[in-house]
C-alpha cells in the first residue's frame, strides 16, 4: 500500500463481494455466445435467412435480366459509396469503403466512416428499437472532417458502435445552428423505447471541427447524451434544449423538465444549466 | 504515456491482430473479475454487470485489431465496459431490471449459503463506497482497485486531471467521514 493513500484502502483491497463474481459459468456463457456466432457463420444461415437470401438472389437475377433505373430523389443521400449505383438492397454481410453518416457544414463536411469492415444484418424482429426490416450496422468508426480544400482530419473514433437505420443510405446528421458554430447531432440508432443516444460535433466559424462533451449538472461528464423519441434536440436562446425523457411515474418533484446546455467552445463541451431550466432572459 | 508492462507486451504481441479462444480464456482469467467489478461499480446491479462483462469480452474478441496500444490493455477493456454500461443505462433494459428486481435469470436453484456469498460485501467499507455518488465512487474504485494513474483516469473518464484529483479527494473525505460516523455509532 502506498504511503499517500489512506489506511482503509487495505480494507477495500478485496471485494466488493466475498465470492469472485467472474466464474466458470460466465466464461462458458461468453464462449458459447462466440462459438454460436461462429457456428451460425459456418453453417451459413438459418432457414429464414436462407429464404431471404434466396429472395435476394432472385431479385439480383431479375435486376440483371430486367435492369431498372432507380430514382435517387435527393441526388445526394445516396447508397453506399463505392457500391453499384443500382444496388438497392442492403449487403448481406460486411462491406468496406462506405460513409455511414454525414453532415454538411458551411466550411466542409463531417463524415462517419467505418474502420475496416462493417457488419450488416437486418434487425429481424420488430421492437421499439426498429422494424423487422431495419438494418443493423456494427463496426468501429472514425469521424472525419473534410475541409473545403479537400483535406481530411480524423476528429474522433467510435469503437464498437452499432447503427440501426431503416435504410442503407447515409445517415444525415441533424444540424443545429449556434452563433459561433454549427453543431451536428449523430444518433446511430434512430429509434429506442425511451431515449435516443447521440453524439455531438461542432464546426466553428474558423472551420475547426471537434467532438463535444456533455458536462452534466451532477458533475459527471459524458461523450454522448440522449433525447426522447420524437422530440429531437433544438436550440432556444442560444442554448441546446433536450426535452425531458421522464416517463409516467418517474418525473422529478417539479414535473418533467427539459435539460438545457450552454455551448462552451473553449471547453469543447455543452455545459448543463442548473435545474435544466433556461434563464428568463433567454 | 502508454502503460504497457513487459508481461502485457509479450501477451499483446500474440493478440494484436486476431484472437483465438485460448487467448480469450487467458484474457478472461486475467481481467474477468476486474471488468465485472467495474461494471458493478458503474451500475450497482449484478445482472447488468453480468451482461456488460460478457459484452466486453465478446467485443474484445471480435475487435482486438482496434486496440492500438494508446492505453494499457486493461484501460482499453475498461473503456469498452464504460461505453457499454452507458448504453445499457440508456436502454429500456435497465428500467426493466429496476422495475422487476426479483427476476434473476440464470440464478435459479441457488442455496441460501450461495446467495449469501454472492450478495455480501467482503468488507463493511464497501457499504460506504457504494453509497457514494456515481462520479466519486467511480474515481475512488479506479484508484483503489485498478491503480490507474491520474492521466489514465482522466482519459477514461474524459475529464481533466484536476477534476480526477478533486473527485478522488472528495470521495476519500466522504468515506472517511462515513467510517468515523460508523465507529461513533
Amino acid at each position: 500500500m502506498r504511503k499517500d493513500k489512506p489506511a482503509w484502502y487495505e480494507r477495500a483491497g478485496k471485494g466488493p463481494f466475498v465470492r469472485q463474481p467472474f466464474d466458470e459459468r460466465m466464461r462458458e456463457s461468453i464462449e458459447r455466445r462466440i462459438s454460436g456466432k461462429q457456428e451460425r457463420a459456418r453453417r451459413g444461415m438459418s432457414p429464414f435467412a436462407f429464404a431471404g437470401a434466396a429472395a435476394a438472389l432472385l431479385a439480383v437475377l431479375l435486376l440483371i435480366r430486367y435492369p431498372i433505373d432507380w430514382p435517387d430523389p435527393s441526388g445526394r443521400n445516396g447508397l453506399i459509396a463505392g457500391s453499384p449505383a443500382r444496388s438497392s438492397s442492403p449487403p448481406a454481410s460486411t462491406s468496406t469503403a462506405i460513409v455511414r453518416a454525414e453532415g454538411m457544414a458551411k466550411s466542409g463536411r463531417l463524415q462517419v466512416v467505418p474502420i475496416g469492415t462493417e457488419k450488416q444484418e437486418s434487425l429481424g424482429a420488430p421492437s421499439c428499437f426498429g422494424t423487422e426490416t431495419d438494418i443493423r450496422f456494427e463496426g468501429d468508426y472514425r469521424v472525419e472532417y473534410v475541409g473545403a480544400d479537400g483535406g481530411e482530419r480524423v476528429i474522433a473514433e467510435l469503437p464498437a458502435l452499432t447503427f440501426v437505420q431503416p435504410s442503407p443510405d447515409k445517415v444525415q446528421m441533424m444540424k443545429l445552428t449556434f452563433p459561433e458554430a454549427e453543431v451536428f447531432v449523430l444518433a446511430p440508432q434512430y429509434a429506442d423505447c425511451r431515449a435516443i443516444a447521440f453524439y455531438a460535433y461542432a464546426v466553428d466559424d474558423s472551420g475547426q471541427a471537434f467532438p463535444l462533451r456533455f458536462e452534466q449538472e451532477d458533475g459527471t461528464t459524458a461523450d454522448m447524451s440522449y433525447y426522447p423519441p420524437g422530440k429531437p434536440p433544438s436550440v432556444s436562446g442560444d442554448r441546446l434544449v433536450l426535452p425531458s425523457s421522464e416517463g409516467p411515474g418517474g418525473e422529478s418533484a417539479g414535473g418533467p423538465r427539459d435539460r438545457t446546455f450552454t455551448l462552451d467552445l473553449s471547453a469543447k463541451a455543452f455545459v448543463q444549466n442548473s435545474n435544466g431550466m433556461p434563464d428568463k432572459s433567454s | 504515456m502508454v502503460e504497457v508492462t513487459a508481461v502485457e507486451y509479450e501477451f499483446l504481441k500474440h493478440v494484436s491482430t486476431t484472437m483465438d479462444t485460448a487467448t480469450l480464456r487467458e484474457i478472461m482469467d486475467r481481467y474477468g473479475n476486474d471488468i465485472w467489478n467495474y461494471a458493478y461499480f458503474l451500475t450497482k446491479n449484478r445482472e447488468l454487470a453480468d451482461e456488460i462483462t460478457q459484452d466486453v469480452f465478446i467485443k474484445a474478441y471480435y475487435r482486438i485489431e482496434t486496440f492500438k496500444g494508446r492505453s494499457s490493455f486493461k484501460t482499453w477493456l475498461l473503456t469498452i465496459a464504460r461505453n457499454t454500461a452507458f448504453r445499457y443505462k440508456r436502454s429500456s433494459f435497465l428500467r426493466l431490471v429496476r422495475l422487476l428486481p426479483s427476476i434473476r435469470p440464470g440464478r435459479t436453484g441457488r442455496s441460501a449459503e450461495s446467495e449469501y456469498m454472492e450478495e455480501t460485501y467482503a468488507d463493511g467499507i464497501w457499504e460506504a463506497i457504494m453509497a457514494l455518488p456515481d462520479k466519486y465512487r467511480e474515481a475512488l474504485v479506479l484508484d483503489i482497485r485498478y491503480d490507474l494513474s491520474t492521466e489514465a483516469m482522466s482519459k477514461l473518464l474524459n475529464v481533466p486531471p484536476g477534476t480526477v484529483k478533486s473527485r478522488l479527494h472528495r470521495a476519500r473525505e466522504k468515506v472517511q467521514r462515513l467510517l468515523k460516523e460508523e465507529s461513533q455509532s
